[in-house]
């Protein structure tokens, strides 16, 4: 994986992004750009073991993100990328596809290395 | 129940949906027959978990959605604490399903308001109150404290919600230590795998024989 602080970078530079976060699976937090990235970092951390479960019981053995969709525009998308993971605050109310594609592409490449 | 989720199961890319109550399980489905009760039960009470665990985190969260390669799922929490959930292909715009959604939770709300209250908003809401010496409330602290201590190493970070979950379901049919069997059931319940559970009754034995002696 490139540096964390080069992936926080890119991943910020993608517009809609308000600000991301990268741990590593265990908790540990390697980079980022958000006010109070323990709480999103806990967030990611409580909904592993719930994520799996549901994929084992889908069927499914990838993730590609899941997200958390607000009424005040604050979502907060996830991507899991083998031993970490990667949170992404968005700013309220921009094109959230085009963003979550960017990051994908993001996330893809940097994820292979 | 099922007309409620009938409206999603007709938007191109929808498989289906189902409604969970985290209490009562499946409570109507139109998922293939692939889905079994039992998976359907996991999955819903997994993304009761997450939506609960999105919403001390953040305000406001509505809904939650997970993408997979070929699918996806998109979760809206309901009244009482279930869960209406869709499985899509990976076509679906989660737009798609905004208002089929909103009727759903409302549809449900009055269900549950009216005539049709689920067996677990009727158990709550019939549940005689409890008269509990004020000095045993003290003792129940401790040892739900505890519980979560001994909860902790089996499920890790998810040992708080499991219990907190349990205590809130186990207190509405009284906070008595007489009943404090109950609520170790309720956990081993939530905790959903047979050895954990073992393993949990026996480290929570002491703590509640030493609760009971008190």
């Amino acid at each position: 994986m490139a540096s964390a602080k080069e992936f926080i970078e890119r991943v910020d530079a993608v517009d809609g992004v308000a600000g991301c976060l990268l741990v590593t699976s265990e908790g540990g937090l390697l980079g980022q750009s958000v006010d109070n990235p323990d709480r999103y970092s806990a967030l990611m951390l409580v909904c592993q073991g719930p994520l799996e479960t549901v994929m084992a019981n889908s069927g499914v053995d990838y993730c590609s993100h899941y997200s958390f969709y607000a009424e005040d525009g604050n979502n907060f998308h996830v991507f899991p990328i083998g031993k970490f993971i990667v949170g992404v605050v968005q700013q309220p109310f921009s094109a959230t596809e085009v963003m979550l594609g960017q990051i994908q592409k993001l996330v893809r490449k940097v994820g292979s290395h | 129940m099922v007309h409620l989720i009938d409206g999603l199961k007709v938007i191109p890319g929808v498989m289906g949906a189902c409604i969970c109550h985290p209490q009562d399980g499946v409570q109507a489905s139109n998922l293939p027959a692939i889905f079994k009760v039992e998976r359907l039960e996991t999955i819903g009470r997994q993304l009761i978990k997450m939506i609960s665990a999105g919403r001390m985190s953040l305000n406001g969260v509505s809904d939650l959605l997970l993408r997979f390669e070929e699918s996806m799922v998109v979760a809206r929490e309901l009244k009482g604490g279930g869960v209406v959930f869709a499985l899509c292909d990976s076509s679906c715009h989660r737009q798609m399903l905004q208002m089929p959604l909103s009727l759903v939770v409302d549809g449900y709300a009055a269900a549950v308001a009216g005539s049709e209250k689920s067996p677990a908003v009727a158990a709550v809401v019939d549940a005689p109150e409890a008269v509990v010496p004020a000095a045993a409330n003290i003792s129940v602290d401790e040892l739900i404290e505890g519980l979560q201590e001994e909860l902790a190493p089996l499920v890790g970070p998810m040992a708080g919600m499991i219990v907190e979950d349990s205590v809130e379901v186990w207190e509405a049919g009284g906070r008595n230590v007489a009943r404090i069997d109950a609520l170790v059931d309720l956990i081993c319940q939530e905790i959903g795998d047979d050895d954990k559970a073992d393993a949990f009754r026996l480290a929570t034995e002491v703590l509640i024989a030493d609760l009971k002696k008190g």
